[in-house]
């Protein structure tokens, strides 16, 4: 673990290292798709699901990002209050708006997929009212930030805010084991393996992986831009006091 | 390909997970770029009026 605070650390070598990683986590990102989506749309429909189980080839994934973001967003929020690093908290300001468009994906995607499957576009069970909350955790984080104009106090007041919200991601997890719910429990993590064929089991790991390159990708574009942003501004304030 | 059952719910689906995937991407990439002119422009121009 020494390496990631020291990784954090040091600007420099952040840069020079996500200025190929970010491209080269696109290129695998759009690998991995191409080929989950086609095994995804060339597999059987399912016994139960019928074609709707498609949808579950993005609904999966953008969940499992939802909460991976936020995740990352935690961490490096939790680098930022201690060490005070200034990279520590771009990677979090980065981390929110990824955050927050993948779990509005997994919302949205599961509510298409309900209709069919459950007859209903939405329920208020543990499942999908933990993941909304998720959701406005990631637009109260965005909506704080933006709304503060001392970047220090903005760092320190949003990376608390995202702190106190990591304890919604084991009540997530849980929330099917915790409450009745109409949503299933855990297919792929499942005690004994995964409870799910191989032909939709393998499409739907490649487009997780897929996901997951993407959201590399994305992540270190957006820290890229934050730190040029601060730079931008660094060199603003020096014009201007001559 | 998209005339099996249940397509009204499969196709905006994907539509709307490719748009929100093109918007991600779209506005990364301009937000990393904007910031790095703007940031060129600053220190090409303080070091002329040196």
């Amino acid at each position: 673990m020494t390496w990631a605070p020291a990784f954090l650390s040091n600007p420099e070598r952040f840069m020079a290292f996500s200025r190929w990683a970010a491209p080269m986590f696109g290129v695998i990102a759009a690998g991995l798709a191409v080929a989950g989506l086609y095994l995804g749309f060339t597999a059987p429909e399912d016994y139960q699901q019928g074609h709707t189980v498609r949808i579950m080839f993005i609904h999966v994934p953008a969940a499992q990002l939802g909460m991976f973001a936020y995740a990352c967003l935690g961490v490096a929020s939790f680098l930022s209050l201690i060490f005070r690093h200034a990279l520590a908290d771009a990677a979090a300001q980065a981390a929110a708006p990824l955050g927050a468009a993948f779990t509005f994906l997994a919302l949205v995607t599961g509510s298409l997929w309900g209709r069919p499957m459950w007859g209903t576009w939405w329920v208020w069970d543990g499942r999908l009212t933990s993941v909304l909350v998720l959701f406005l955790l990631y637009i109260a984080y965005i909506a704080l930030r933006a709304s503060m104009d001392d970047e220090a106090k903005a760092a320190r007041a949003g990376a608390i805010l995202a702190l106190v919200g990591v304890i919604n991601l084991p009540i997530i997890h849980y929330s099917v084991e915790w409450w009745n719910s109409l949503h299933q429990g855990s297919s792929l993590f499942a005690k004994g393996g995964p409870a799910m064929s191989t032909v939709f089991l393998v499409p739907l790991l490649l487009m997780s992986l897929a996901y997951m390159s993407a959201f590399g990708s994305l992540w270190l574009v957006r820290i890229r831009g934050e730190v040029w942003r601060r730079r931008a501004e660094a060199a603003a304030l020096r014009a201007a006091a001559g | 390909m998209f005339d099996f059952k249940y397509a009204e719910f499969i196709v905006p689906a994907f539509v709307i997970t490719a748009v929100v995937f093109g918007g991600m991407i779209l506005l990364s990439v301009n937000h990393a770029r904007h910031w790095r002119r703007r940031y060129d422009e600053l220190t090409k121009s303080s070091q002329t009026s040196r």
